[in-house]
């Protein structure tokens, strides 16, 4: 018999109200630790420019100004290309790729994980090793494999590469031996589920803590693209590019750089409180009753 | 579970190919990440493979030209260059001193962060922040460095015994503290390198753990509470179900981030070696840092082949039998 639990019944474990106190204590001092750099860089968006420069620094702003911002914008306002061509650019690169990779690479660590084929051994040690390759040496040969495949100057010549990272591929393929039990996968064959079926109704459902995480490392990576070698036309180029040509501009872009990293920051952040949020804790690993 | 072998031998008489087909099926599913694998990887490997036995250089008209040394490259690395082995060996120290620290923090984390709580979903996004920071124009806005300034002009911050010695200008200096271990414990000297390492790396620790604590957490989530409820009313506690449910069902994910974190610092940015192999790039000496990236890579993957062996030992599967 399958059941899987929608709901985790609302009896947890209860704990005193010294060790909640305890618990909240040690998150509240580790994660002001981790506040810190954000707190201050939001703090040095919004201070005015003599502001930045005082030393020894302070961590906060004595008189807040959105100079700053309104200087990005004017900035921002005169560039060569339109500025939203840089912002659109940024999205679709980091929209499609994460799609593509989180698709391809469950697909993928589906039949790794739950099936038996000739060569799946070696399939994955080679994933696992290239896992540790520096992408430092590699760039002669990958120029010279985009340029054959004539992608220069092309949108796919980031989005491709981003569908293939082995990273992706690895957590799911863990993650899925860590959550699906082989008797579901099992009696969803009795019951004559095509092996496709089988991965969207069943396997992805079961694992999409797994893969809302692999989401948040997908955006977090493309979204931060910058200037690639292999575009060089200005209309393709990403946000990130754009802003740091703004930095750029030397030392007085000190605070519009510093605006420009806050305003960056938003969208990673964003993408991760809404998947965690998604992660409602109802799947229950196993949904096994025997 | 008689049934499922019934059928499945039936299938059998039926179509012998029965077994083929799912290692078609395989294969279909993983033909468009091993395609792109292949296309874009593979021949990135061997060339670099290639690479690192000769002798390259970028033409100033376009193109390279590629002369076949040997061992060459190899020989100047490990017996002439003065420094690589020495950064070689640093680098893996400090993997792993930081591993085990970095593995057992974000369990930790993870662990507190999966309870319920109030708050719990805006505790998470702040331990993810240093990942979000680390990225792109962020990193690049120089901050790094004016944190670290601000880090250091905010007494107490680091070590919390820091406040007291404010006056010498903030946290406690490395040489001080040491000065004072040796003086109160009678710890050698290479243990009190140790520790003095581990207090300074706090910030890397913490730094460099957001996507672990995110991985258990996702790893945590997929243990059934039901375990934990009968567990309960066995009168388990919460120390015992942590060690005999939480650690063995959580234990495949610790295999996974024991390896996320050496690949991570091996081929982190901030890496001795990494920035050694950037820079002979930059010098046009793409043979000798192909070279350096194989020796490197070899060690790498050594250690994670290691490790992992011994890891995998330890690992429980809920599946298997």
């Amino acid at each position: 018999m399958i059941h899987i639990k929608l709901h985790r019944s609302k009896s947890g474990i209860k704990r005193s109200y010294f060790a909640d106190f305890g618990i909240y204590l040690f998150l509240l001092l580790f994660g002001i630790f981790m506040m810190m750099p954000m707190v201050y860089a939001i703090s040095n968006s919004i201070k005015p420019l003599e502001e930045i420069w005082y030393f020894p620094p302070r961590f906060l702003v004595n008189n807040p100004t959105l100079e700053n911002f309104r200087d990005l914008m004017v900035v921002m306002s005169d560039s060569w290309v339109p500025f939203s061509r840089y912002i659109f650019n940024t999205f679709f690169i980091t929209a499609v790729g994460t799609l593509g990779h989180v698709v391809l690479a469950s697909l993928c660590a589906y039949v790794l994980s739950k099936h038996h084929f000739p060569g799946k051994g070696i399939l994955f040690s080679v994933v696992v090793l290239s896992l540790m390759f520096s992408g430092a040496v590699t760039q002669i040969p990958n120029f010279i494999i985009i340029s054959k495949l004539g992608w220069i100057d092309s949108y796919q010549a980031i989005i491709i590469p981003a569908f293939a990272s082995s990273l992706g591929l690895y957590l799911m393929k863990q993650f899925m031996d860590q959550m699906i039990p082989d008797a579901v996968l099992e009696s969803a064959r009795m019951d004559g589920a095509s092996e496709w079926n089988i991965f969207w109704k069943i396997v992805m459902p079961m694992v999409k803590p797994a893969w809302l995480t692999l989401i948040i490392f997908s955006i977090q990576g493309l979204w931060g693209t910058g200037a690639n070698h292999f575009i060089q036309s200005e209309e393709l180029k990403t946000l990130n590019y754009a802003l740091s040509q703004i930095l750029a501009g030397g030392i007085v872009r000190t605070g519009t750089g510093s605006a420009a990293a806050v305003l960056m920051m938003i969208v990673p952040i964003i993408v991760f409180v809404i998947s965690q949020s998604k992660i409602i804790e109802t799947m229950s690993a196993s949904g096994m009753k025997e | 579970m008689s049934k499922w072998s019934a059928a499945l031998s039936m299938k059998k008489r039926m179509n012998l190919t029965a077994t083929k087909k799912r290692d078609l099926m395989g294969w279909i599913f993983v033909s468009p990440f091993v395609l792109g694998f292949i296309l874009l990887f593979l021949g990135i490997f061997i060339d670099s493979f290639r690479f690192s036995f000769m002798e390259v250089n970028v033409l100033s008209q376009g193109g390279y030209s590629e002369k076949f040394i040997g061992m060459d490259n190899f020989h100047h690395i490990l017996r002439i260059d003065p420094y690589f082995n020495r950064q070689l060996y640093d680098a893996v120290q400090n993997m792993i001193f930081d591993i085990p620290i970095i593995v057992m923090y974000s369990l930790f984390i993870a662990v507190l962060l999966n309870q319920k709580m109030k708050g719990r979903a805006i505790f998470r996004a702040i331990f993810f922040i240093p990942v979000i920071l680390a990225t792109g124009i962020i990193d690049k806005a120089d901050m790094r460095n004016s944190i670290m300034n601000a880090y250091q002009s905010i007494p107490g911050l680091d070590t919390g015994i820091a406040a007291v010695n404010e006056s010498a200008g903030g946290m406690f200096s490395n040489l001080q503290l040491k000065k004072y271990m040796y003086q109160m414990f009678d710890f050698s000297p290479a243990l009190v390198n140790i520790t003095v390492g581990a207090a300074e790396n706090i910030y890397n620790v913490v730094n460099h753990s957001g996507v672990q604590i995110l991985i258990f957490l996702a790893g945590l989530q997929a243990i059934s509470s039901s375990i934990y409820e009968s567990a309960k009313i066995e009168g388990c506690s919460g120390w015992e179900s942590f060690w005999k449910i939480t650690f063995p069902l959580i234990s495949p994910l610790i295999l996974v981030n024991i390896i996320y974190s050496i690949v991570d610092s091996f081929t982190g940015g901030k890496n001795q070696i990494m920035d050694r192999i950037t820079s002979t790039m930059k010098l046009g000496q793409y043979g000798t840092a192909s070279a350096m990236a194989w020796i490197y890579f070899l060690v790498a993957a050594l250690f994670i082949i290691v490790i992992g062996l011994i890891a995998s030992r330890f690992v429980f599967y809920q599946n298997k039998e």
